[in-house]
């Protein structure tokens, strides 16, 4: 925790409402909150869960890695050029266009530099997909659980894409300026085939996954 | 078809000397890089003694040690090992321009690693100040005060175990895939194989892999101590890194940094660079047994070593020499000599398998891409390491240790072994290249 309230990585500005404290992409973001979690996916070749006579929830089609490199280690690249690496890596992985996606949950702290930084890699990424792309902050909800973060939004994004719903992000109200992604903040129904989750490190590493919608 | 893997460069920050040649010398001349432990006063510790680096200076690698001063112990000690490894491999470190014909985001990292140190003298001066001696537990609000007004952001940020990689990234600017892991004594000679896998699949062209390790540490001898995992020979610390004998008594807590550059093939020809060594073969498995012993039968060990030789594609009878685990504790030594009985059959006691350990003492995260170099350098030179002070032989444990003495041999194929507390266990094999 002490590390965290060092690097200014928690926001200690909205300690009298901790639930709003956590506002990724949001104009009145100050920091992000500090949690724990565990997340594990059973991941399967495919043959292998058919014979078995498995339920297929849905299929890892691309993955991509990279790293920020700043010489200032407790911060991204203002222009997150690393995490941009990381996605086209695994769209061409994944062999589809921007245009393809249906939602992104990002790495979205709620720490307004990191957020600004990541919001640049996903325009420089995307292009003009991403102005339209729902984006779905889910550390709103469930703060940033650190190493299992990225385990936990890919469970969140294969249920979303399941049960054909996007829920809707907190306390992302207000869009900060010159955020030009499509933050979710109302509940939404959605035809989700492929989803991709970003998720980055302090000290630079970068990661991104696309899951697609089993047919 | 797979890209063949190669080693075009290594580096080492180790108790026995802060480069390959000084390693392989005091290996072969069988010096101990054993003493009294000085990074701390540890002499009313059940252990007084480690394998500690010396003499280290972070200004022989880099242009700017500034900016890697903040470093735990482990990611200090990679930024020697590292800028060795490129400097053989003719990758340019500390430049935006580089002119070694690498895409950068073709090259990677994969390290071995593990959390650094507390900020010993800060974080305890908090929890003695926060410590209500009436209550008798912490008064978190004291504790707080202290530690933010006294405890150093950056320096926190250096504990995170993925943090070697991070430097390692600033220094040579490589944008390609970037891994730590962290299956303690095993973690290194994983993050060889598992970078072995990346290139042979086409992540990426140049992989950094090896491993940095530093557990020399009051809270990291404690629990070692509490674990009874380490030797207490106090006194004689030299001796007391003693694999396959009968008085074995634990293991002795070494630290350093160990990096070898892979390299496809394709690449390693386009650039023109020397090949070391070839990679061939790689296994992993867990003991899923318990978290602090070992399967009885060596379970687990004997799995990955069976992948590793199928991954290969050889028998165990290509294998001229096993780099073991050999940790020197009751345990170790006795289900890894089973283990290797099994897979090597009636060629188990005609095949060296030494314990660079008895000299090196044990590197944690950093100890499989460490001995690594050596198996490397043993196919160079034809010589096969010594398990020294091997003096009072167990009887149970009857394979050939290559006791006291280097032995001059033909060697071509290696299988080097490493099992990590928790029960993960790792093999990578190598060949002379041709």
């Amino acid at each position: 925790m002490i590390r965290q309230c060092l690097l200014k990585r928690t926001t200690s500005e909205n300690n009298d409402a901790p639930t709003s404290a956590c506002r990724p992409f949001d104009a009145d973001a100050k920091g992000s909150v500090f949690g724990e979690a565990a997340g594990l996916v059973i991941l399967e070749d495919l043959d292998h869960a058919a014979r078995r006579g498995a339920k297929v929830y849905a299929e890892v089609v691309g993955f991509g890695q990279s790293n920020n490199i700043n010489p200032a280690y407790e911060h991204l690249e203002p222009d997150g050029k690393g995490i941009r690496i990381a996605i086209e890596k695994a769209l061409a992985e994944a062999r589809i266009g921007p245009e393809d996606l249906d939602l992104i949950i990002p790495h979205g702290t709620g720490i307004p530099a990191d957020d600004r930084a990541e919001a640049v890699a996903i325009e420089a990424a995307l292009g003009e997909a991403a102005a339209k792309i729902p984006v779905w902050p889910t550390k709103s909800m469930l703060s940033n659980t650190g190493a299992a973060a990225g385990a936990l939004d890919v469970v969140a994004a294969v249920c979303a894409m399941n049960d054909g719903k996007i829920p809707a992000a907190k306390n992302c109200d207000r869009k900060a300026e010159a955020c030009n992604l499509n933050i979710v903040n109302q509940p939404q129904e959605a035809n989700i085939r492929h989803a991709l989750c970003c998720s980055y490190s302090y000290g630079g590493q970068t990661a991104a996954v696309i899951l697609r919608k089993t047919d | 078809m797979a890209e063949r893997v190669v080693i075009t460069g290594m580096g080492i920050v180790c108790p026995l000397g802060n480069d390959v040649q000084t390693l392989w010398q005091a290996i072969l001349a069988g010096k101990s890089g054993v003493a009294k432990t000085t990074v701390f006063d540890a002499s009313t510790f059940p252990t007084t003694f480690d394998a500690e680096v010396k003499d280290y200076d972070l200004a022989e690698y880099t242009k700017n040690p500034k900016l890697h001063k903040d470093s735990n112990r482990g990611s200090a000690f990679v930024v020697g090992a590292a800028v060795q490894a490129c400097r053989q491999a003719g990758i340019d470190v500390e430049t935006t321009e580089p002119a070694d014909g690498i895409d950068r985001g073709r090259l990677g990292i994969y390290l071995g690693a593990g959390e650094g140190s507390v900020d010993n003298d800060v974080f305890f001066a908090a929890i003695v100040e926060g410590w209500d001696t009436e209550k008798n537990e912490m008064d978190w609000g004291r504790w707080a005060k202290v530690a933010f007004a006294r405890m150093d952001a950056m320096r926190e940020l250096e504990q995170e175990p993925n943090m070697p990689a991070a430097h390692i990234a600033i220094l040579t600017g490589a944008r390609g895939p970037t891994r730590s892991c962290l299956t303690a004594c095993a973690a290194s000679t994983q993050a060889v194989g598992e970078a072995t896998m990346m290139i042979r699949r086409g992540d990426a062209d140049v992989m950094i892999a090896g491993g940095a390790h530093s557990m020399i540490h009051p809270l990291g001898l404690t629990g070692f101590n509490r674990l009874t995992a380490l030797s207490t020979r106090n006194d004689s610390p030299q001796t007391a890194s003693r694999p396959f004998t009968a008085s074995r008594d634990g293991f002795i807590l070494g630290e350093g940094a160990a990096v070898v550059i892979l390299e496809s093939l394709t690449s390693a020809r386009k650039r023109g660079v020397e090949i070391l060594a070839e990679v061939i073969g790689y296994g992993s498995s867990a003991d899923a047994f318990r978290v602090t012993d070992m399967h009885e039968e060596g379970r687990g060990a004997i799995q990955a070593m069976t992948a590793a030789l199928a991954d290969a594609g050889i028998s165990y009878k290509d294998v001229d020499y096993i780099n073991t685990h050999g940790t020197s504790t009751a345990e170790n030594d006795l289900i890894e000599t089973k283990a290797i009985k099994a897979v090597f059959k009636e060629e188990a006691k005609s095949t060296p398998a030494s314990s660079v350990k008895s000299m090196l003492g044990h590197l944690i995260g950093a100890a499989g891409a460490a001995e690594l170099i050596t198996c490397v350098l043993a196919i160079r030179d034809n010589i096969v390491p010594p398990t020294m002070n091997l003096i009072d032989p167990d009887p149970q444990l009857d394979l050939d240790y290559v006791p006291n003495e280097p032995r001059k041999m033909p060697v071509n194929v290696v299988m080097n072994e490493s099992f990590g507390f928790g029960g993960q266990n790792n093999v990578v094999i190598i060949r002379r290249f041709s």
